[in-house]
């Protein structure tokens, strides 16, 4: 194996993944910036655009994240490992970025009444309250497991990083909720939700299945004490 | 020489040299003695650094695989300082391996006057065997000892039994460190080699029986010449012999001229695969193979019967020693699992064989020296040399034929070595 | 006596963050583990060096001061 040829390749095919990422979801909000094309509802268009984007964002870092941790993750070979942590890492990142520019622009917008107060605290919105608040409580969640994740490795979050991970699903189902709900397009993506929804429900349900490396080990050397026995002094 | 047969036992001793003086049956402590005399005083430091001039003198080797001089070994821990535990292995891993198990059943009383005077020279706290626990003829001719030399109180220091998980990786050095210290009997990552004998902990000191066997002999009062031995198990059809093989033997005299063979299995399943010609004419001789790049590895000869195919028998040892894997690092898991696949497709031959050659050649690399203990290296290094000496033979599979006549398994892949 | 970083692979879960933290000195071998560099650290890879070891959630990786062939 060429070490250094493998290196140059992995860093050009994740960061071509990457940018076309960033691209799609660009475009997408440009898209629909421009089909607006109306003054008064371009924040408003912008948030929903963004919101949509954030969620496909989300969806693929948790699609990613299961692919990433499955027990038998490190025996594929399909796509290098390292290939789909990278790409792991890059979707929650823009996620919560996209989700960012989705919170300002619907506490800036003035088509519905949500404002500063209702896109940061939770129940304050006026409007929609309930819905509303799933999505800040779930912008919340990928804010902590991002920051516990990125912090793994320090005393404090080096156990609960992990099950901050595990319960980042919580915060995936919020979040579609949270577009459902709000959407005022969710007629016409309804069944995308569906989908998309139960991928995720059954990717997650095959990767807690079976035991991971961490469980396998700790089954092996509980019964690896060998019994001491004196027999002669 | 004479050869006697254990009733309902498999290994077959070969008896007439001073390790085996009695054949199958155990040397109890008066025949001992009347034999090999008693121990050697080690009371003060001019007797021990006697003692540990003659094993350097007699450049006394690891015979578990590794093959480090012992008395480098003893040196550095006398530095790591006092205190320590003292371990002999009696935990054969490998279905195949059988000297240490015929060591113990018969001469126990020789590895143990070896264990106490390593004892004694390292100033430890404590002597153990490391022993399977199913090893139950092992156990018998141990406990009979342990019981002779209670009652004569020979030992001074106390001297247990660890019984062990029957597994191929728990009879590893570090995974008895990591149990003598306190842990689980699985191998143990130490950054260096000085580390694993005990930094800041109780040193603990592992040795292989054999090597015991011999410090055994340089501490006996009988004035023995150093031996220049080496303990063989073979494995033929018949099953297993345990013989002693004296540094002049070449490989034509040690195998029996009616077990033809092509292919010789060398130290076992981590071992290496050879071509019969290229050792024929080799003695059975550590230092001397080492300069063909070989090694008897922990002493076991296995020349392959012309009716067997070297590569599904490869196939087999592979799958199970992936199935060894004591499921502690990721190369080991995932690779010898891959491995035992991709050997299984050559053995299966057909289409799939020019794929899985090609992987073989890009990932087995990728696997040496990658686990916290060597076992994934063993295999790395048995299968690169069957893909060497079988070549003609994958490509034999390939086109979806064989050169074997029998169906039935050679190599053992269940211990056996513990009836009665 | 030189620097070098090693890996304890038995604590190793395989999580993949020291590839991307120190390229130059951990490769990934096909099944996500990381194969680190046998030579000395140098001045640059030390960098990389304690910046995988910061990352590591399983505090699986070391650096340790030893005689270079070993």
């Amino acid at each position: 194996m060429n070490t250094d040829q493998a290196v140059s390749t992995r860093a050009v095919v994740s960061s071509l993944l990457l940018g076309l990422v960033f691209a799609t979801s660009v475009i997408l909000v440009a898209l629909s910036v421009a089909q607006a094309s109306q003054a008064d509802t371009f924040v408003w268009i912008l948030g929903r655009s963004s919101g949509i984007t954030a969620l496909i964002m989300l969806w693929a870092a948790s699609v990613l994240g299961l692919l990433v941790s499955h027990p038998n993750s490190h025996g594929w070979t399909w796509m290098q490992f390292v290939t789909r942590l990278r790409l792991h890492i890059g979707f929650s990142v823009f996620a919560i970025l996209i989700t960012i520019v989705h919170l300002v622009s619907l506490a800036l917008d003035q088509f519905v009444d949500v404002g500063w107060a209702g896109a940061l605290i939770p129940m304050a919105s006026n409007w929609e309250r309930i819905p509303v608040t799933f999505g800040v409580l779930s912008f919340y969640g990928m804010l902590l497991v991002a920051v516990t994740a990125s912090l793994a490795n320090s005393a404090i979050f080096r156990r609960s990083w992990l099950w901050l991970h595990r319960i980042s699903l919580l915060f995936f189902v919020m979040a579609f909720g949270h577009g459902m709900l709000t959407g005022s397009d969710t007629d016409a993506l309804f069944f995308g939700y569906v989908i998309a929804g139960v991928f995720v429900f059954i990717l997650a349900i095959w990767r807690y299945r079976k035991p991971s490396i961490r469980r396998k080990r700790k089954e092996y050397v509980r019964d690896t004490k060998p019994r001491i026995i004196e027999e002669s002094r | 020489m004479t050869l006697t047969l254990l009733p309902a036992n498999e290994i077959r001793y070969d008896v007439g040299n001073s390790l085996f003086p009695t054949g199958s049956r155990r040397f109890d402590l008066t025949e001992f003695e009347a034999r090999f005399g008693s121990s050697i005083p080690l009371e003060n430091n001019a007797d021990l650094e006697a003692l540990l001039s003659r094993i350097e003198q007699a450049g006394v080797h690891g015979r578990g695989g590794a093959h480090f001089p012992s008395a480098v070994k003893i040196r550095s821990a006398i530095l790591a300082g006092a205190g320590g535990t003292v371990i002999a292995n009696a935990a054969e891993g490998e279905p195949s391996a059988a000297k240490d198990a015929a060591l113990w059943q018969t001469n126990p009383h020789l590895v143990l006057r070896g264990l106490a005077a390593v004892g004694a020279l390292t100033q430890a706290k404590s002597l153990g065997v490391w022993v399977h626990e199913d090893s139950y003829s092992t156990r018998s001719s141990m406990a009979g000892a342990f019981k002779e030399r209670a009652a004569a109180e020979i030992d001074r220091l106390p001297l247990r039994a660890y019984l062990a998980p029957h597994r191929y990786v728990s009879g590893e050095a570090s995974a008895i460190i990591n149990a003598v210290q306190g842990g689980s009997a699985v191998p143990k990552f130490f950054p260096t080699k000085s580390r694993a004998w005990g930094e800041g902990n109780a040193p603990v000191l592992v040795f292989n029986s054999e090597t015991l066997a011999h410090i055994g002999l340089l501490a006996s009062s009988l004035n023995w010449a150093p031996l220049e031995s080496t303990l063989v198990t073979l494995l033929t059809l018949n099953g297993r012999y345990v013989r002693e093989v004296s540094s002049d033997t070449t490989f034509a005299e040690l195998l029996e001229p009616s077990d033809p063979a092509e292919h010789v299995l060398l130290g076992g399943y981590g071992g290496q695969w050879v071509n019969w010609q290229d050792i024929a004419h080799s003695r059975v001789h550590e230092a001397s193979l080492a300069g063909q790049g070989l090694s008897l590895g922990a002493g076991i000869v296995a020349p392959l019967p012309n009716s067997h195919c070297g590569l599904i028998e490869t196939s087999r040892i592979v799958e199970w020693m992936a199935s060894q894997s004591a499921q502690q690092c990721g190369p080991c898991i995932f690779g010898l699992q891959w491995l035992a696949e991709d050997i299984q497709a050559l053995a299966a031959g057909g289409r799939k064989v020019i794929g899985a050659l090609d992987r073989l050649n890009d990932r087995l690399p990728q696997l040496m020296k990658r686990g916290a203990c060597s076992h994934p290296d063993g295999v790395v290094r048995m299968t690169n040399t069957a893909l060497e000496v079988f070549a003609s033979e994958i490509s034999l599979h390939r086109k979806n034929k064989c050169s074997a006549s029998s169906t039935q398994p050679f190599f053992p892949t269940e211990s056996e070595i513990h009836a009665v | 006596m030189n620097k070098h970083l090693l890996i304890d692979p038995t604590k190793c879960d395989g999580v993949g963050i020291c590839a991307i933290k120190a390229p130059d000195l951990i490769q990934m071998d096909v099944w996500g583990f990381p194969i680190i560099e046998s030579a000395p650290l140098t001045d640059n890879t030390k960098k990389q060096a304690k910046k995988a070891l910061r990352a590591c959630p399983k505090k699986a990786l070391l650096i340790i001061e030893r005689e270079s062939p070993a």
